[in-house]
């Protein structure tokens, strides 16, 4: 049994973690800005399930809700930074306050909250930090530049977070779901308010989009996220989907054949070459 | 004759770009935090290189150089995003302030000059971005976690911004340098103020070799300039390209890495999707 603190954890894939993580046998902090969601969850368990609320933003909160599960639970032993959401603009049409508040929710918060959970798991020389990162970060689409800049540099961090803690017994665990039927494309979406006509055919904006499906099943991606953290050695990375599959092998392969069409461009700038 | 607009061009890649691009005859708005180190450039060239000082995290300072650099040679055709610097902490023992800077200089600095360039860019239907990146993008080290993501972040929003402007006529370039000869090491390198005992064996150590690495980086910054000039006046250019032979071997193990990584999770990633009839 060990204690999880779930950001986002009112709808969607954190929703379906806090259910399954209490399922399991595990106690779990479930926070979120609006936690009202989250009540029955508390009440059918009130000896595993603390319901806090957290906006990932502010410092005081995240201070105190840190606070709490150690004085509830004795201290956190996975981190799961799951709360975040999409914003949709050219880079052009990108506004200031709507990228700062993007940023501060899906990467700084995060790394505050990681910064806050670790000394605690450095002290009992165990602990798992689950952040929740995209496909996108790996393959950006028009329109998603600023959601994926703050993914991929939340996975930036990771890599760096892996190598520093390995040593002291702690894991690091980055999740890139696809596209799964959330509340992503509705509640968590967040759009440029002014646009510019000239990407309006880039982005879509012309003429009804329809989408895809989304293929996922967030309590069959909260299952396999359990069982990765509670592997005897839980993966680096963790694709979600067979569409993020798909799209990972993807990009990974353009990226190698860019890589050796131009080898000897790249190789010509050494001092000795 | 092209004109660019070449921040952080007091030392390293961007003043041996800058040199590069004066040299074959084309107009640079060369910018640095302090314009003092850019007298030699427009000593030297004082009809094609107007120095400007530029804080890229500065609003009122990107507006002015773009608008110094359109008003003295009429357009800026080249942006090149080179400034930027280290930062030296492991992820517990930065500070919200260190990492703030961090970001305003290599993130939302850069983002803001794309932005201030488009207009003119798009209304021309040419021009070309430049964001000088690092390889400590695809692979990040013990000590760089908000250094990588950074650089992570400015790819991630190039390659969205590549997309979008690409059917407008504009060409967006990521550059990966490996290691080269440059100041990065020494001068522009900061540190977190706080540092744990726990990390001495990782973060800590990268702290001093950072001492002793600086001056036999492989990578030669006018052989650098040269081809990024070639790439940007020649027909194809990729998206992303490696400088340095190092830069290479380290992006061909990181992506054999996480192929592995995910092969080996890979009958887990697909237990996710809905059944046949749901999907």
């Amino acid at each position: 049994m060990s204690t999880w603190f779930i950001t986002g954890a009112s709808s969607g894939l954190g929703r379906a973690l806090t259910e399954q993580a209490v399922a399991a046998g595990h106690q779990v902090v479930a926070t979120a800005r609006d936690t009202s969601t989250l009540a029955d969850v508390a009440a059918q368990h009130p000896d595993q399930v603390v319901v806090l609320p957290l906006d990932v933003t502010d410092p005081d909160s995240r201070t105190s809700a840190v606070a709490e599960s150690e004085r509830r639970f004795g201290g956190i032993d996975v981190l799961v930074n799951n709360a975040g959401y999409g914003y949709t603009a050219a880079v052009e049409e990108g506004e200031d306050d709507a990228v700062s508040r993007l940023f501060a929710t899906n990467f700084f918060g995060p790394a505050a909250l990681i910064r806050a959970a670790l000394p605690g798991m450095r002290a009992r020389g165990a602990g798992t930090v689950v952040n929740i990162s995209s496909i996108g970060a790996r393959a950006s689409v028009p329109g998603g530049g600023y959601y994926s800049a703050a993914k991929a540099a939340l996975e930036g961090l990771s890599g760096a977070l892996r190598k520093e803690v390995e040593q002291l017994g702690l894991h690091v665990v980055v999740v890139e779901p696809g596209s799964f039927r959330t509340d992503f494309r509705g509640r968590s979406a967040a759009r440029a308010s002014t646009t510019i006509d000239a990407y309006d055919a880039v982005l879509g904006r012309t003429g009804d989009k329809v989408l895809g499906p989304q293929r996922g099943e967030p309590a069959k991606a909260a299952a396999a996220i359990l069982e990765a953290v509670q592997a005897t050695e839980p993966p680096g990375l963790l694709v979600l989907g067979t569409d993020a599959l798909e799209g990972f092998r993807q990009v990974a392969a353009a990226e190698a054949q860019d890589v050796a069409a131009y080898e000897h461009l790249s190789r010509s700038t050494d001092t000795t070459s | 004759m092209a004109t660019w607009l070449i921040t952080g061009a007091s030392s390293g890649l961007g003043a041996a770009l800058a040199r590069a691009v004066l040299d074959r005859g084309h107009n640079a708005v060369v910018t640095a935090r302090n314009p003092d180190h850019l007298h030699d450039l427009v000593i030297a060239h004082p009809d094609t290189a107007l120095a400007v000082p530029l804080e890229v995290g500065d609003h009122e300072q990107v507006v002015a150089a773009v608008a110094a650099a359109t008003d003295r040679f009429g357009s800026v055709d080249v942006l090149v995003n080179n400034a930027g610097h280290g930062y030296r902490a492991a992820v517990e023992e930065a500070s919200t302030d260190e990492v703030g800077e961090l970001f305003a200089t290599n993130f939302f600095g850069p983002v803001d000059l794309v932005k201030e360039v488009l207009p003119q860019m798009r209304r021309r239907r040419a021009g070309t971005i430049i964001n000088v990146s690092s390889i400590g993008a695809p692979r990040s080290n013990p000590a760089s976690g908000y250094y990588t993501a950074t650089k992570a972040a400015l790819e991630g929003m190039s390659d969205a911004l590549n997309r979008e402007v690409a059917p407008l006529g504009i060409r967006v370039m990521v550059l990966e340098p490996g290691a080269f000869r440059t100041d990065f090491s020494g001068r522009s390198l900061a540190q977190s103020e706080t540092v744990i005992d726990d990390y001495a064996e990782t973060a800590g150590r990268r702290r001093k070799e950072n001492d002793t690495s600086h001056g036999t980086q492989p990578g030669d910054p006018d052989r650098a300039a040269q081809v990024v000039l070639d790439t940007v006046q020649g027909e194809a250019a990729p998206f992303r390209l490696l400088l340095g032979s190092d830069a290479i071997s380290i992006v061909r193990e990181e992506l054999q890495g996480r192929i592995e990584e995910i092969d080996a999770w890979a009958h887990v990633s697909r237990t996710t999707d809905f059944d046949g009839d749901d999907a």
